[in-house]
């Protein structure tokens, strides 16, 4: 397993899809800052042109980090059944099971590479081209960033699967799309006439992070983080194991 | 069984109701280079799928290297090189990096082996090229790199030739004849052109509807397809006192019916008539026999040969 984690890696180096993805995630989080410091040149008197809305734009869409994951699957391993490379993988006996979780350590390391370079590409142009305010500030991102983390690996683990279950990608990222975005609201939904429902929606990420409503926010409260990290473990459990179930026996 | 490096037994495999393999027992032994012969459909394909691993038997057992329990296969199938339908590619990598990452993945630390693999399948000059910008042929070349690179002990590849032109084609059969001779590489390779199959295989395997119909040796098969020519005469005895003397390189047997049989005859029916003539003896018929391997697997498919 660890060659093929080997070889995953130096496809990773290699593929100009990983660097143009870099590329875009971290010219991203520069455009904002950008945008906020010509704002704030062009109208001094706009409140906005500061470090502390600039780190409450990211801590608004705590989401982010969980919609980022089958993004960057997406980009890792789509059209690799259809381009039969992993005919070449399980010819030479790695299992699928060793493949499933290879994938895994390799597109964890992509995101959290991704997310390292684009949270410190936002960090270092918003401290460099805003004002300073001390209110909300990088801490706070990365406090929150680290509570999401558990619920982002899970929604990573279901995108590895519905990429791999699927010929065409997008259908696997429906999928994902389906059961991360969709099911927590038809639950929530449910959840006005049974209480059941309710309360299991309530422990859904998309449903739990969502700030529109919010009391607190969820990565400063006990009960946000034990939900994000109970949530976040139960999925990277229930994904794994369906995803080992399906996979093992997929025939290519 | 120390020498047979891939053994099945009773393979079968649906594909809901169609029976892409039943009961298929085929052995391969080292050195062997092993053609699989069969239609579009029969099986071949499938057959070189399970025992790679690409998809499961239904029933019955798949042994490589003398390892038939799925972890210990699993290990085994690393001393095997594949190449089964499309080959498999990164497209927006280029031919070297594709190497490269089979290398790895192969865990083999000499860089320099991609270089000679490449050179080895004639792909040097596009070691820089994206795959996507391939030929078919090229390809198939860098499938068989693919295959190639860690130095296996068995290959199995399937329809290798498919794409290639007519010295590409050449330069395979002559790859493949030395990779098993040099390198006592095992080949075992599937195609439904036959005249290729008969001229690099030394044992075939002959598929029909899933079933294996027979598995026969180079040598018996050249038995069975040999040339002859079959005489018919008033005094055999008397004509083949005479083959003795006057074509004394020809190589000839009486038959039971009191028939010459002559294998693999060095001159025209004419001359083995006139020679009769001009001894005296009657010729009462003569049949001239040559099967091409086409003939014999026609033949076979049909039943009219006996395994």
């Amino acid at each position: 397993m660890l060659n093929y984690i080997k070889s995953e890696f130096y496809r990773l180096f290699h593929s100009l899809s990983t660097w143009i993805t870099l590329g875009i995630f971290a010219g991203l989080a520069l455009l904002i800052n950008c945008g906020l410091a010509i704002f704030a040149a062009v109208q001094p008197e706009w409140g906005y042109g500061n470090t502390t809305f600039s780190m409450q734009f990211l801590l608004q869409l705590p989401t982010i980090y969980i919609i980022a994951a089958p993004i960057l699957v997406y980009i890792l391993y789509e059209g690799c059944g259809k381009n039969g490379v992993y005919k070449n993988v399980v010819a030479f006996g790695v299992s699928r099971e060793k493949i499933l979780l290879g994938q895994l350590v390799v597109s964890l390391a992509f995101c959290l590479g991704v997310m390292l370079v684009t949270l410190g590409v936002y960090f270092a142009s918003a401290y460099a081209l805003l004002r300073y305010d001390s209110v909300m500030t990088s801490a706070d991102v990365v406090r929150q960033a680290l509570c999401v983390l558990p619920s982002a690996v899970a929604s990573l683990v279901l995108a590895i699967l519905c990429v791999n279950l699927t010929v065409r990608g997008v259908i696997g990222i429906l999928i994902w799309m389906g059961v991360f975005l969709l099911v927590p609201y038809v639950c929530q939904w449910i959840g006005y006439e049974v209480d059941f429902f309710a309360r299991l929606a309530s422990w859904m990420p998309v449903n739990f992070m969502d700030l529109q409503n919010a009391q607190s926010l969820f990565w400063e409260t006990g009960d946000g983080i034990m939900k994000s990290l109970v949530s976040g473990a139960a999925g990277i459990v229930i994904f794994g194991v369906v995803g080992w179930l399906v996979l093992r026996k997929k025939e290519i | 069984m120390t020498d047979c490096v891939i053994k099945t037994c009773g393979v079968s495999k649906n594909y809901g109701k169609l029976r892409a393999l039943d009961g298929v027992s085929v052995t391969v032994r080292r050195g062997e280079i092993y053609g699989l012969i069969g239609d579009n459909g029969a099986g071949k394909t499938t057959l070189l799928k399970a025992l790679v691993g690409h998809i499961w038997a239904d029933e019955g057992e798949i042994s490589i290297l003398s390892s038939d329990i799925p972890a210990r296969l699993n290990a085994a199938r690393r001393q095997v090189g594949a190449m089964i339908e499309k080959v498999g590619y990164f497209p927006n990598l280029s031919v070297e990096k594709n190497m490269e990452y089979c290398r790895i993945l192969k865990g083999i630390p000499d860089k320099k082996k991609t270089a000679e693999v490449l050179e080895l399948v004639g792909l040097s000059e596009k070691a820089k090229s994206k795959c996507s910008q391939l030929s078919m042929g090229m390809k198939q070349r860098l499938g068989l790199a693919i295959a190639l690179i860690g130095e296996p002990q068995i290959l199995i590849l399937d329809e290798p030739i498919n794409g290639l032109d007519p010295s590409g084609i050449h330069e395979f059969r002559e790859l493949f004849k030395r990779l098993n001779v040099q390198k006592n590489i095992t080949i075992l390779l599937s195609s439904h052109i036959l005249s290729e199959l008969q001229q690099t295989a030394t044992t075939f395997g002959f598929l029909s509807k899933g079933k294996l119909i027979e598995e026969i040796s180079r040598e018996k098969l050249l038995e069975k397809c040999a040339d002859y020519i079959e005489i018919e005469l008033s005094d055999a005895e008397a004509y083949a006192a005479l083959l003795d003397k006057r074509f004394p390189d020809e190589n000839y047997m009486i038959t039971p019916d009191k028939k010459v049989r002559l294998s693999n005859p060095k001159r025209l029916p004419a001359d083995y008539s006139s020679l009769a003539a001009q001894n005296g003896i009657l010729v009462t018929g003569l049949e001239h026999h040559a099967r091409s391997l086409e003939d014999y697997y026609m033949n076979l498919k049909e039943g009219k040969v006996n395994a």
